[in-house]
């Protein structure tokens, strides 16, 4: 592929993006961030925890992006009931259509092989059963009854949160929080955003959006991102960011050391540099910045902090501990950050 | 090529130029900022070379600064040369490219088409976008300061030069004072080889000792306060030890004698000079005595000094006592020695004949005490034209004289002239008894006179030390250098015209004259002037106190001393003392 070849995907995956925003615009008033981030982790190839309160449209977000994607869309309403073989799916004995058994089984897929899936209030469920989903996201594949069944590519997985009934929940352990490449905080609407929903939702049912991408596309777009280049300094301002996150390194601000009980590790660093080339694909620059890195960071970052217990009693939030990081350390060396600030 | 080609060469091309673009402003911001820390240095050289006088330093202090200063700098830049990433970065920065230059430089990940999209892209940038965007600024703010500073060097360099300070003048007293080949001290330093009785020997030998160490210290160097005060007591050491009659306690029996021998007109001379404390003098005056032709002259002075001898010792003046008894014993034995040349000068005169021994004759026969000295000469040089039989008769003269011995004293002992006579005949007898006959002619003073002639010498010496150490010294206490006598001895009758003053007691004392007893036990006073009862004393009582070091001697009498004559204090102005004792006095009376 020569460079003017190239260009030319960046400049149809930049258009792309922007046909997949506007459609999902269509049904989604504002959230401009949310759907940012969801398609930067659709570009990376990542899978995204969506936190946000009852209302805020994170369902019918995913749904719109099924809608917008002609992907396979599957949903799975978590439930403390909820077995594992409800997402995975189970071999099923077959019944003779004369009656009686045909003496074989046959497997029933479950929602986990949809190439879009939504995992609602994954934290409901017991850990056996989140873990059933959470090894589908890190292997792609499922094993059923000894069988191992790979995931079409692309899957995607959304998950959800509802941060305010945590009462007799399962939160998800740190080890499988880590597998999502980003968390992202649905907001609630402001009040113009609020209006407008209101006139969009209590009214006729608005039409369905168009579909925009085809798998093909997506899947290009994910190689697309990986053929992004990064620069050395760029990848060593990702490593110094996630390294600041170490309570117990040098680099650490006063304010890591205080409220971070463990930092964040090498998949945050992988996460970050991935989600920053998808968000410079999603710009049409073949390589990745700072600035990309520093758009990514929070969300990356946020849900890999274990808070320490002053910091949780202080009332120290992860995402004020991942911005103080982002204030104190510098894209680039001393030397050239005193030259490029000279006045 | 197009511009839009990914053309590595052409963008190394490019971005080495904007490397120089961004490098070369640099490097001379680290030159300056060398100069401008070099012209501090220069100025701070140039400073302390003007205020320490240092004008070679104010000459180069300019150059060598500034030339490390610049060398460093740029030895600076050198070691902070941005290297290429470093550069990219800092491009990036200045024209918002979203690292494209430093993707374009060094990517370690990605695809080929996506590294020469980044090339072209960058190579793009490179050539549309102008190097002055992102050069680096020169001059920096506080580089600004080079130029105050080079015109500071300016003013500097032109600035005269210090004056030179006045010395900060030592106090007086912590100055060092070297003076070589001090000549004054000998005499003192010959003190501790002096003839001297048994209980005074120590004193003279330890001023001796003193004395040497002055002088080796004087020589290297010795604070002039310290070296004053030393004198100042080494002179106070040679007057105690200066023999005197005249002290409170034989100041009766010095008068008695003087006295006894001023009845005799012959001995009014030794009188006065006894009064006057010159020993010396004395020693003359009875010498001269002793050698007198006629036996009458000698008689009246042998029983003169008796008298006084003894009266001294009735009076309790042991001291003046032992000195007359020393004079008795001294006459006796100048009397024989006179005897004994007169009579080889008749013998001799006789042998030779003729014109020489005529005047060996007259020698012999001269009143004149002085011909002694010629005629032993004269003998001496007779020897030699004496013939052997000339000789034999001198011999048996000799031994002769031998045999009348008797217990009186003589010039020569029974044994020395009999040996004489023996090896008369040899010319090394004749060339001895030549010797003998010369010293027989130069009798030296007595003990104690050459005792106080030496202290003399050396209280005199050590004034010449004071004086060259500034110090103004009092008169010697042995009279000034040039000898002038005190005033004639009192005659008995009128008033008093010196020498010691009248006491209790004293044949001349007049009650309104005299003064309360004074204690003047550390005190050396004397008080020469002339004193008229009638009137209030025009004279003044010198006094030198013992004083510390740096101290004038200025004291006002304390006790008796001070009620005499406070009034009379400039007195010494108005009064009739000698000039010299009047300046050395008015000195201490200076502040």
């Amino acid at each position: 592929m020569s460079a003017a070849e190239f260009e030319q995907r960046l400049a149809r995956a930049e258009q792309t993006a922007e046909r997949l925003r506007q459609s999902i615009g269509t049904v989604i008033v504002g959230q401009r961030a949310v759907v940012e981030q969801v398609l930067l982790s659709l570009v990376a190839g990542g899978h995204v925890l969506l936190e946000g309160n009852p209302g805020l449209g994170k369902t019918l977000l995913v749904r719109t992006l099924a809608a917008c994607l002609d992907l396979r869309f599957s949903r799975i309403q978590f439930t403390p009931d909820l077995m594992p073989s409800d997402i995975t799916g189970t071999n099923v004995l077959v019944t003779d259509p004369r009656g009686g058994t045909s003496g074989r089984f046959e497997l029933h897929r479950g929602p986990i092989f949809g190439h879009l899936v939504l995992a609602d209030e994954i934290n409901r469920a017991t850990p056996k059963t989140q873990s059933a989903l959470l090894e589908a996201m890190q292997e792609r594949a499922v094993t059923i009854a000894g069988v191992r069944h790979a995931l079409e590519p692309p899957f995607f997985v959304l998950a959800t949160e509802n941060p305010i009934e945590m009462e007799g929940t399962y939160p998800l352990p740190e080890a499988q929080l880590d597998r999502f490449l980003l968390k992202v905080v649905v907001p609630a609407p402001s009040e113009s955003e609020l209006v407008d929903i209101l006139s969009r939702t209590t009214g006729h049912e608005p039409a369905a959006p168009s579909k925009v991408i085809e798998r093909e596309t997506l899947l290009e777009l994910q190689g697309l991102c990986r053929d992004v280049l990064t620069a050395e300094p760029v990848l060593a301002y990702a490593a110094r960011l996630v390294a600041a996150t170490d309570p117990e390194a040098a680099s650490a601000p006063e304010l890591v050391r205080r409220g971070v009980r463990y930092g964040a590790g090498v998949r945050a660093a992988q996460s970050m540099v991935l989600a920053a080339k998808a968000h410079a694909l999603l710009g049409g620059r073949p390589q990745a910045g700072f600035e990309d890195v520093r758009h990514v960071a929070l969300p990356v970052l946020r849900h890999r902090l274990v808070r320490s217990f002053e910091a949780e009693a202080d009332g120290l939030t992860a995402d004020a501990i991942v911005l103080e990081v982002l204030e104190r350390v510098a894209e680039r060396p001393a030397n050239v950050e005193r030259l490029v600030k000279e006045a | 090529m197009p511009a839009n080609s990914p053309d590595p060469i052409a963008f190394r091309r490019s971005f080495r130029r904007w490397a120089r673009s961004v490098r070369t402003p640099l490097m001379v911001r680290s030159v300056l900022a060398g100069l401008c820390a070099g012209a501090g240095l220069a100025l701070v050289a140039s400073l302390v070379g003007w205020w320490f006088r240092l004008e070679g330093a104010r000459g180069w202090s300019w150059g060598v600064p500034l030339a490390l200063g610049a060398a460093a700098g740029g030895a600076w830049g050198v070691l902070r040369r941005l290297g290429e990433r470093e550069v990219a970065l800092y491009l990036d920065a200045k024209l918002g490219s979203f690292e494209t230059l430093s993707t374009a430089v060094g990517a370690r990940d990605g695809s080929q088409a996506a590294a020469a999209l980044a090339l072209q892209r960058a190579r793009e940038l490179l050539e549309t976008r102008s190097p002055a965007e992102a050069r680096p600024r020169v001059l920096r703010r506080w580089q600004l300061g080079l130029l105050p500073l080079v015109s500071a060097l300016v003013v500097v360099a032109q600035l005269p030069g210090r004056p030179q300070a006045a010395e900060a003048a030592s106090p007086p007293d912590r100055a060092l004072v070297r003076l070589e080949k001090l000549t004054g001290l000998d005499a003192a330093r010959a003190l501790g080889s002096l003839e001297a009785p048994p209980e005074q020997r120590e004193a003279l030998e330890k001023i001796a000792r003193e004395a040497a160490q002055l002088r080796r210290e004087l020589s290297t160097g010795l604070p002039r306060r310290e070296a004053q005060a030393r004198m100042a007591k080494l002179r106070d050491a040679l007057r105690s030890e200066r023999p005197t009659f005249g002290d409170r306690e034989s100041r009766a029996g010095l008068e008695a004698a003087i006295d006894a021998l001023s009845k005799h007109a012959e001995l009014r001379a030794a009188a006065q000079a006894l009064g006057n404390g010159d020993l010396a003098a004395f020693d003359a005056r009875m010498r001269e005595l002793s050698e007198r032709l006629e036996q009458r002259d000698r008689e009246i002075a042998r029983q003169a000094l008796e008298e006084a001898a003894r009266r001294a010792a009735e009076r309790g003046a042991g001291a003046l006592e032992q000195f007359l008894r020393e004079q008795q014993q001294l006459l006796a034995e100048r009397e024989a020695v006179a005897r004994l040349l007169r009579e080889l000068g008749e013998a001799l005169g006789d042998e030779l004949g003729g014109p020489d021994g005529e005047r060996l004759r007259q020698l012999a026969d001269a009143r004149d005490v002085r011909a002694l000295g010629t005629l032993s000469e004269a003998l001496a040089d007779a020897l030699e034209q004496l013939s052997d039989e000339q000789l034999e008769r001198l011999a048996k003269h000799l031994a002769e004289a031998a045999r009348q011995q008797g217990s009186a004293p003589q010039a020569l002992s029974q044994e020395e002239l009999a040996r004489m006579a023996r090896e008369l005949g040899t010319p090394e007898g004749k060339r001895a008894l030549a010797e003998r006959l010369r010293e027989l002619s130069q009798q030296p003073l007595g003990q104690t006179a050459r005792r106080q002639r030496a202290l003399d010498d050396a209280d005199r010496g050590a004034a010449e030390v004071e004086r060259q150490l500034g110090v103004l010294a009092p008169m010697p206490a042995g009279g000034p250098p040039n000898g002038s006598q005190g005033p004639p001895p009192p005659s008995g009758d009128g008033p008093s015209g010196g020498g010691p003053g009248p006491g209790e007691g004293g044949p001349n004392a007049h009650p309104s004259g005299s003064t309360p007893e004074v204690d003047g036990k550390p005190l050396n006073a004397r008080a020469p002037a002339r004193v008229d009862p009638s009137a209030p004393s025009s004279g003044v009582t010198v006094g030198r106190a013992a004083s510390r070091p740096g101290e004038t001697a200025n004291r006002r009498g304390e006790g008796a001393l001070g009620s005499v004559a406070p009034e009379e204090l400039s007195g010494i102005e108005r009064s009739e003392v000698p000039k010299a004792y009047r300046e050395q006095v008015g000195r201490y009376f200076q502040p």
